[in-house]
């Protein structure tokens, strides 16, 4: 005899408070998953998966013992809750840095997105044809297009949250998304090119500048542009770098040092550097679970999974450091409010610090006069892929990339990778553009810790820099 | 830890077919995987420990030629037959897939479980706990310009179970338990990593392994920059060579093949590699990592050359490809991460490369001038798998000079193509058991090296 979700984890509870124990959490997740792949306007593969499971994490004497199943009777209950105790127990023996659960006011909620177009009461059949309209934009628009691929994933349920504090949290899970590529092929010259939007949104996102039909011409006019380039730049250049790039950068080779897990272990240059100046007066950044969505559509995560109501941070301000993102027992054990960066991909794993929505806030400059202000330089969009060092270095290789002449473009490179070190990115930050843009892709969320996807919302306005660093490994 | 009934999962598999059937597939098939793991590891003072149980199935079901599949994480009634009619839902709207002949009938022949340790099973998180510790201390301990230290041991027991509506009805099991650490040496403005892990199915001492990552970051240290492109000779230790075979594993798969995608096409029987070169998937070693009585699609494992004295001998197969051309499976279908949410694909069980006759030492002394690649190699996930063109970066590289190994190395670029480098290769005798199954040091003449 199995239970529900929600009864299991309320027997859970139940019976993690008969031990003597300092804090019980449970959490659990219903949650369905599809994917749609299609190649050359034929529909390669459709996917769909539920995971359905729950775990439950106790606190004692400043550490945590985890434990998780898929097997929701009351037996295998009863052995799992006697597990995270008993693991709590021995890691409590060993844990030389101890955790203590901030106290917060213990929320009891039901929370779900207000979208238009729910994901779950569109057939099959219009998402197959959103994909289809993409790639006949796609074929429409490109020049010697030897491919085109489009996908679309969605995961749709619940996930719960219940503690011997009174939490009892039941929040809508929701993120959809979709992109082309378009690869071109000229002669031996072989480019791709890949646009994509998703969030915590309905299928009403996917209009007007997010259309698939958009998608599609973005992908080829890329693509088609990059069999033309030129050879990529190398050397110091004033840059413009796009939403898309920026994102990442301030994700990936800012944010993932902030988070405290790094800062107490002693792996994060950002460490002691609180109330330092690390950046221009440009260079502020944000995390926030919650971002207005009707200005700003993308990834929407109200509470985290300890239970903590998603706090917007602001870790860097005009180039000052202000704060680092928390687990409620990193946030407790050095007494700062706790932040709720605390997150796990799915119940089988204990929640780790992670970023929500990270991104420059936006400036007072069009896109065009950042393109002025350039005036000769880099003009530097999207990425496909990269590298970045715990100690602050990187590098990226941008999707696209084009050089500007007096504030005009003058011709596309075909492949261009910007690298570095964030602390010499971030002082060379001298203005922002107003257009924020946020995007949460299925496919291709935040890894950390063997936690991965993890979805996150990633994006910003265009940077404009002094100087950048251009050039590949070879550089 | 506690074992799960194997006839149990298996009766369960058996049940979903049936009720995929009266749903109305015309063929069935439920693979069902069950684990149980507990992982400790210590971040730099943070403690994790967790233990658990996943299951999960994934059923797939036919319809004329339309192939339907979907998963769910568990081994609950009501849950998995529902899955199964989300399956024949999916199958409907598919495309037909007119290559598509039928589920793999039953094979007998003879094939092997790898070895199952017991003693697995009465381990606790608390004697995880305290190895972890261990070699988190010994690493602490080797020298002061140790920053940073991140260690863990974890260990699981599983097993699958596959039925279909064809008669297929199996079902295997196994132990595993890994041990890694991570540590970060600093002197002055530069830092270096060292890195160790071991895997067995046998429960195993990982007391040493803490010392070695600290003594490789430590080592590492003092690094120069090569001075000028160049190519030179690479010498890949036995962690790193095995680049060669995730290369070689796409190009080996019949679906590749099948779709011309691969640069073996067409080769069976021709010279492809260096005369000594034998490299065998091994899918019944005892102590092989991947080692399994059945494949995914529950057809027996089996034993054959890929590479035979530089000749390219066969082929890896499942059901699908095997069927296209008449054959039967070579028993290498596979799904990979967490297996009930994946569709077989195909893929090596475990890979054996024949030893040389030349230890590391002889082999360094072949070398005037070159390079030397050990533990761990970044990119290769970013290799063209298609014309087998890779560029990657050792960060933990060294130089060779006169024959001697003289200094740690910056972080170098080391590109080639692997079908021009199996040419080449010569392999020593030092195998060393991974994922990959069993590798040597590879020596490969003449590849491009970038600062």
């Amino acid at each position: 005899m199995t239970l529900s979700t929600y009864a299991s984890m309320n027997y859970a509870l139940k019976i993690g408070e008969r031990f003597n124990v300092d804090l019980i959490e449970v959490r659990g997740e219903d949650i369905s998953h599809t994917t749609i792949f299609s190649e050359k306007m034929n529909l390669k593969d459709i996917r769909v998966f539920r995971r359905v499971g729950i775990g439950i994490r106790a606190y004692k004497n400043g550490a945590t013992g985890y434990s998780f199943t898929t097997w929701l009777s009351k037996k295998s209950i009863k052995v799992m809750v006697q597990n995270a105790v008993k693991a709590a127990k021995v890691a409590g023996s060993f844990a030389k840095l101890k955790l203590k659960p901030a106290m917060y006011d213990p929320i009891q909620c039901k929370h779900s997105l207000n979208v238009k177009k729910h994901p779950i009461n569109v057939e099959f059949e219009e998402k197959k044809e959103m994909l289809h309209r993409g790639e006949r934009s796609a074929m429409g628009e490109g020049v010697d297009v030897a491919t085109t691929q489009a996908r679309y994933g969605e995961a749709c349920g619940h996930k719960y949250f219940l503690n011997s504090e009174s939490a009892d949290i039941s929040r809508e899970v929701l993120l959809v998304s979709m992109g082309v590529t378009v690869v071109s092929k000229r002669g031996d010259v072989l480019t791709n090119a890949r646009d994509w939007h998703g969030g915590s949104l309905g299928l009403e996102v996917f209009r007007n500048e997010y259309a698939p039909e958009r998608l599609g011409q973005n992908a080829a006019k890329w693509a088609a542009e990059k069999l033309a380039g030129k050879k990529p730049p190398t050397g110091r250049f004033r840059a413009l770098i796009d939403n898309k790039l920026g994102g990442v950068m301030a994700h990936e080779s800012f944010g993932h040092l902030s988070e405290y897990d790094f800062i107490m272990t002693g792996g994060s240059p950002l460490r002691g550097k609180l109330n330092q100046k690390l950046g221009s007066e440009y260079a502020t950044i944000i995390d926030e679970g919650v971002v207005n969505n009707a200005l700003y559509p993308g990834f929407t995560l109200p509470f985290d999974d300890e239970g903590v109501k998603t706090r917007r941070v602001t870790l860097l301000n005009q180039g000052v450091l202000e704060n680092y993102l928390h687990l409620r027992g990193t946030a407790g054990a050095v007494n700062v409010e706790p932040t709720g960066n605390g997150r796990a991909v799915d119940f089988r794993f204990e929640p780790i610090c992670r970023m929500r929505n990270t991104y420059f806030p936006p400036g007072d400059l069009t896109v065009e006069e950042g393109l002025e202000l350039l005036k000769d330089g880099v003009y530097v969009c999207n990425t496909s892929g990269g590298q970045v060092g715990l100690d602050g270095t990187f590098l990226f290789k941008a999707m696209c990339g084009y050089w500007i002449e007096g504030g005009e473009p003058k011709y596309a490179f075909r492949d261009v990778a910007i690298r570095g070190h964030i602390f010499d990115f971030l002082q060379n930050v001298i203005g922002r553009c107003k257009d924020l843009k946020l995007h949460s892709s299925y496919f291709g969320g935040c890894g950390k810790g063997g936690q991965s996807p993890l979805p996150v919302g990633i994006g910003g306005p265009h940077l404009l820099l002094k100087e950048a660093t251009f050039g590949g490994e070879q550089g | 830890m506690i074992m799960i009934d194997l006839d149990n999962l298996i009766s369960l598999a058996e049940r979903v077919v049936k009720k995929a059937e009266v749903y109305g597939a015309e063929e069935a098939e439920a693979y069902i995987s069950w684990t149980r793991s507990i992982n400790s590891s210590i971040q730099g003072g943070l403690i994790n420990l967790s233990e658990g149980e996943t299951a999960g199935l994934g059923v797939r079901v036919v319809l004329g030629k339309r192939v339907g599949f979907a998963a769910v994480s568990s081994i609950d009634e009501q849950k998995v037959f529902k899955a199964a009619h989300e399956a024949i839902k999916v199958a409907r709207i598919r495309p037909a897939d007119s290559n598509f002949l039928h589920l793999p009938d039953p094979v007998k022949r003879f094939s092997k479980s790898g070895y199952f340790d017991d003693k697995m099973l009465t381990l606790t998180g608390s004697d995880l706990m305290k190895k972890t510790s261990i070699i988190v201390k010994e690493a602490g301990d080797i020298s002061q310009q140790i920053t940073f230290v991140y260690g863990g041991i974890g260990v699981s027991v599983n097993q699958f179970a596959v039925a279909n509506s064809r008669g297929i009805n199996i079902g295997d099991s196994g132990t595993g338990i890994g041990g890694g650490i991570y540590c970060k040496a600093v002197e002055g403005s530069e830092e270096r990593t060292g890195y160790e892990s071991i895997s067995s199915r046998r429960l195993f001492d990982f007391s040493g392994i803490g010392e070695i990552a600290a003594k490789r970051a430590v080592n590492s240290l003092g690094a120069k920059r090569l001075e000028v492109t160049k190519r030179l000779p690479v010498l890949f230790d036995n962690y790193t060579s095995s680049i060669f075979l995730s290369l070689l594993s796409y190009g080996l798969s019949a679906r590749a093949i099948q779709e011309k995608r691969s640069a073996l096409s067409n080769k069976l029987g021709e010279k492809i590699a260096w005369k000594n070169l034998t490299v065998i998937d091994d899918s019944w070693m005892s102590d092989g990592l991947n080692t399994v009585k059945y494949d995914a699609e529950g057809v027996p494992t089996t034993v054959k050359p890929v590479i035979e004295k530089g000749v390219l001998k066969n082929y890896l197969h499942n059901s699908y490809t095997a069927l296209q051309e008449g054959k039967s499976s070579t028993g290498n279908a596979a799904r990979g991460g967490e297996g009930y949410l994946q569709i077989p694909g195909i893929s090596p069980i475990n890979y054996l490369i024949l030893p040389g006759s030349k230890s590391l030492d002889d082999l360094i002394s072949t070398i005037d001038e070159g390079i030397f690649v050990r533990y761990s190699l970044m990119g290769v996930g970013h290799s063209n798998f298609i014309s087998g063109d890779f560029s990657v970066v050792a960060s933990n590289a060294f130089y060779i000079k006169n024959k001697t190994v003289v200094h740690p190395l910056r972080p170098i670029m080391i590109a080639g193509n692997v079908y021009n480098a199996l040419k080449e290769v010569e392999v020593g005798s030092d195998l060393r058991l991974s994922f990959i199954g069993k590798t040597p040091s590879v020596l490969v003449p003449n590849l491009t090296c970038t600062p």
